[in-house]
């Protein structure tokens, strides 16, 4: 019963939270955004490089594969951020009162 | 990112091990070599790795203390091997000297054919690291799937 009481005693900080912004000030879709612009950036870094290649610029090959490949994983880690948050905003949109 | 680190280190490798292969493939081509800008027959060559940090900004740098214990390699120099060059008779060789010598490459193939297959190897080491890296990532993605 006292350690439930330990785990459980003390109220979570919630300061900021309700006012759905992060301590920066900065809100999560802010984030988001800036994050796609990243993945963004880097799939036209990757295709920009396999064009070069294409054209004859000295490239390794292995430096245009893992660009490509950094490219993708990182669209599907954003891939998989962006389905979380249309799942959460859908399971909103459900909620029956 | 972490795993993208552990791509860039194993690039790194992938790299050297390419800068390796083109010295093998020049010492192969001039194995009979006679002739170059030194006056000398060709000599073999080789390369010289040297572990190095990452590149990152100066101020990541800083912070790590330039102690960080993932360094990648980099082809630190490629230099001319000191040995005897070969010596046969062949007086009919236009690089004979007045006693019918010719000199040629300090080469030996079977050498170069095992450093061919080492760079090959370790090429191919540092493929699977991407592809482990790569997969290890996917694995991380599949936890929020379904």
């Amino acid at each position: 019963m006292d350690a439930i009481r330990t785990i459980g005693g003390s109220p979570l900080p919630v300061s900021g939270v309700e006012k759905g912004t992060s301590p920066q000030g900065k809100t999560f879709v802010d984030t988001l955004r800036s994050f796609a612009t990243q993945v963004d950036q880097e799939i036209n870094g990757a295709n920009r490089k396999t064009e070069e290649f294409a054209v004859g610029k000295d490239y390794d090959l292995h430096d245009i594969m893992i660009a490509s490949e950094k490219a993708d994983l990182s669209f599907r880690l954003l891939l998989q951020i962006r389905n979380k948050l249309l799942d959460a905003y859908q399971e909103i949109m459900r909620m029956q009162f | 990112m972490d795993l993208i680190k552990t791509i860039d280190v194993a690039a790194g490798g992938m790299t050297a091990q390419r800068t390796r292969l083109n010295i093998i493939s020049s010492n192969l081509a001039n194995a009979n070599t006679t002739r170059t800008d030194e006056g000398t027959p060709y000599r073999r060559k080789t390369v010289i790795f040297e572990a190095t940090p990452l590149e990152e900004t100066f101020s990541g740098r800083l912070e790590k203390k330039m102690e960080d214990p993932i360094q990648t390699v980099k082809v630190k120099e490629i230099v001319p091997v000191e040995g005897e060059f070969r010596r046969i008779y062949d007086p009919s060789h236009p690089d004979a000297d007045p006693q019918g010598y010719v000199y040629l490459p300090n080469v030996n193939l079977v050498q170069e054919m095992v450093q061919m297959l080492n760079a090959n190897r370790s090429y191919e080491a540092n493929a699977a690291v991407i592809r482990t890296a790569k997969d290890m990532a996917l694995k991380a993605l599949e936890i929020g799937g379904r």
